[in-house]
């Protein structure tokens, strides 16, 4: 097989075939965590602001 | 002085250009051992400048031998050994030959002296690096090179301005500091920029890197941006603003590379996002802020050429490198695994990895040089880049959701490439002193102190836990088969826009020519020379009617003239007249001549 052909059929192999969207299902519970920490961490950066700045 | 040496490129593009008269195993251990032969040959060259062959008023230096070439002269023998060990399985003359050439432009544009020479190898960069992207022959290779070759050549033309300019302006080639002020400065500095990836210049990168070949991306990672910051490093340390652009060139590829499917073009933002760390080190311009930039662009070309290595044997035995198809590779390929974390850990700068001793010593000089906004982004930056690089990469690729592919482990030149470079981010962050010792400017700095790894640790501990709860809150952005407009979309609809007013503006002129020049112009002239001297008479005693106002006998008189002139009948007056009028529109002629 010429080496033109080749990648070719190599090309044809990376033919994109494979699902469209990969979605990240949320696990019960973990949203009111992720807010609680987002909370502290904003607060947290605040505060080291407004002792440094 | 006499040197036996040869000029530090030399080696490697002659010997890429022989390449195709080998073949089998003596072509693969020719590619391995030229970087070898060029690296001892570079250790035979004393500091200083050789090669000077004078050039039309100046001169030109093919060796520069300096710190700062060194460093660079050193780490891109190194890559180009790791390179060719990692694409020996590769029998394609063009990449082969390519891969080779690009990896000498690169070293002879480090060790230019003179901006001419430098312009050389800058377009030699780009014409090798064209091949190794149109190498790939698929439709989007093809259109990617073709961009990227057009783009750069962009670049290299305004470079090449620049230098023009510069020369004619200070009557010196010599490639030292410039600094911004002149319109060359500025030529120069753009062209550099090109090939920088600059914020609005960038797109050819993320275009054209995910789009070569597999092994051809490993090349394409290490040189050109490299090239450009040694460039910056040498002509334009301490320019102001390349502060800002540094700062956009570290923050803006942080949302694209979230959002990116392709993981190789993840690690093409990525890329961006790291040379934006050395352009700031530049702009700063401190010693330890330009030490900085340099130690990181080692480290970089190191950490990252690792990280392409392991998406690039991924590719290699799935054939595929979306996010969206890919996951659970671990058990298939743990080594491969095992040095994606390395190289991920290195570039998110954890405390024992190569990342940390180097991009810390720019966010230093940010820090004391009391540019607090600029190391806020920076910081920001570095959360970005753990999360992109250092989380996603991997974890999409080898860990996720189980893709269910089942494939064979990298090949064992691959698995050697990518050791050596794990094995060196380890070393380089483990002792970095030997880094240190060969950087441009003497630094006793300290990257392990208790403040800067605790503040390291908590910053990459907190990203890691902002990932972890926004995936399992369901808050992560889905990874979706896209297209994601970038910047190149100025370009695209900025280049149809163009192409439209060019249509509009050309082809109008076109018309019009069409009509007047060569319609009816050419019919005139035909017209008229059918029988130039009865025309001559007509027209010149129509003349003559109308300016003194006599209108007798006008027709009758123009066709006896007519006839006259067909049958060659004059009277002799009329004749002499002709001859007369003749030569006096010769004379005219000659005298407006």
């Amino acid at each position: 097989m010429s080496k033109h052909k080749q990648h070719r059929k190599h090309d044809h192999a990376e033919k994109e075939d494979g699902p469209m969207i990969l979605d990240h299902a949320a696990v019960d519970g973990y949203r009111p965590i992720f807010y609680i920490c987002i909370t502290i961490g904003i607060l947290y950066l605040a505060f080291v602001f407004w002792r440094t700045w | 002085m006499t040197i036996n040496a040869l000029p530090p490129a030399l080696i490697l593009i002659l010997g890429g250009l022989l390449v195709p008269l080998l073949k089998g195993r003596t072509r693969q251990a020719v590619l391995l051992l030229l970087p070898v032969i060029s690296f001892i040959n570079l250790l035979q060259i004393p500091v200083g400048s050789h090669w000077v062959f004078p050039f039309l008023s100046d001169q030109i230096v093919l060796g520069r031998i300096d710190k700062l070439s060194l460093i660079f002269g050193y780490i891109f023998h190194l890559v180009a050994f790791l390179s060719a060990l990692y694409a020996l399985h590769v029998n394609d003359t063009v990449q082969n030959v390519a891969g080779t050439v690009y990896a000498g432009a690169a070293i002879g544009a480090v060790f230019a002296g003179d901006m001419f020479t430098l312009f050389v190898f800058w377009e030699l960069l780009t014409i090798s690096a064209t091949f190794l992207i149109l190498a790939r022959r698929t439709e989007k290779a093809l259109g990617a090179g073709f961009r990227y070759f057009m783009v750069h050549v962009a670049g290299g033309l305004c470079l090449l301005a620049g230098i023009i300019i510069h020369v004619f302006q200070t009557g010196s080639a010599a490639f030292d500091l410039i600094g911004l002020g002149t319109t060359a400065s500025w030529f120069i500095f753009i062209g550099i920029g090109v090939n920088c990836a600059w914020p609005l210049l960038h797109p050819w990168l993320t275009d054209a890197y995910p789009e070569a070949t597999i092994t051809g991306t490993i090349f394409l990672s290490a040189f050109t941006t490299k090239t450009a910051i040694y460039a910056l490093a040498r002509a334009f340390p301490g320019t102001e603003e390349l502060i800002f652009i540094g700062g956009a060139m570290a923050a803006f590829p942080i949302f694209y590379a979230v959002i990116e499917n392709d993981l190789r073009r993840v690690l093409a933002y990525s890329l961006i996002n790291q040379v934006g760390f050395m352009v700031v080190g530049i702009g700063i311009g401190t010693a330890l802020s330009i030490n900085g930039a340099v130690a990181h662009a080692f480290n970089d070309l190191l950490f990252k050429g690792l990280l392409f290595m392991t998406m690039g044997a991924v590719m290699y035995r799935t054939g595929k490198i979306n996010a969206t198809d890919l996951g659970g590779l671990y058990k298939s390929m743990p080594w491969t695994c095992a040095f994606c974390i390395v190289g991920a850990a290195s570039i998110s700068a954890f405390p024992l990895f190569s990342g940390f001793v180097s991009k810390s010593m720019v966010m230093e000089a940010a820090a004391l040089g009391d540019m607090r906004w600029l190391w806020f982004i920076l910081l920001f930056a570095s959360a970005g880049v753990f999360h992109h690089a250092g989380i996603k990469i991997p974890f999409f690729a080898f860990f996720s959701h189980d893709s269910g592919i089942r494939c064979k482990e990298a090949p064992p030149h691959m698995l050697l490439a990518m050791g050596i470079s794990a094995l060196l981010c380890i070393l380089i962050g483990c002792f970095p002193q030997y880094l240190y010792s060969l950087l441009p400017y003497a630094t006793d700095y300290e990257p392990y102190t208790i403040s800067h790894v605790l503040a390291q640790t908590e910053l990459l501990f907190f990203s890691a836990l902002a990932f972890t709860l926004l995936l399992l809150a369901g808050i992560y952005p889905a990874e979706i088969r896209s297209l994601n407009i970038d910047a190149d979309w100025f370009y695209r609809k900025g280049g149809r826009q163009v192409y439209r007013f060019c249509q509009w503006a050309f082809d109008g002129i076109n018309d019009w020519a069409n009509r007047t020049i060569a319609q009816k112009m050419t019919k005139r002239l035909s017209r008229f020379f059918e029988e130039p001297g009865g025309n001559f008479q007509k027209y010149g005693y129509r003349l003559l009617v109308e300016t003194s106002g006599i209108d007798k006998n006008y027709e009758k008189m123009e066709k006896q003239i007519d006839i006259r002139s067909r049958m060659a009948t004059y009277s002799v007056g009329a004749g002499v007249l002709l001859a007369v009028m003749i030569l006096a529109f010769a004379s005219l002629l000659l005298f407006f001549r």
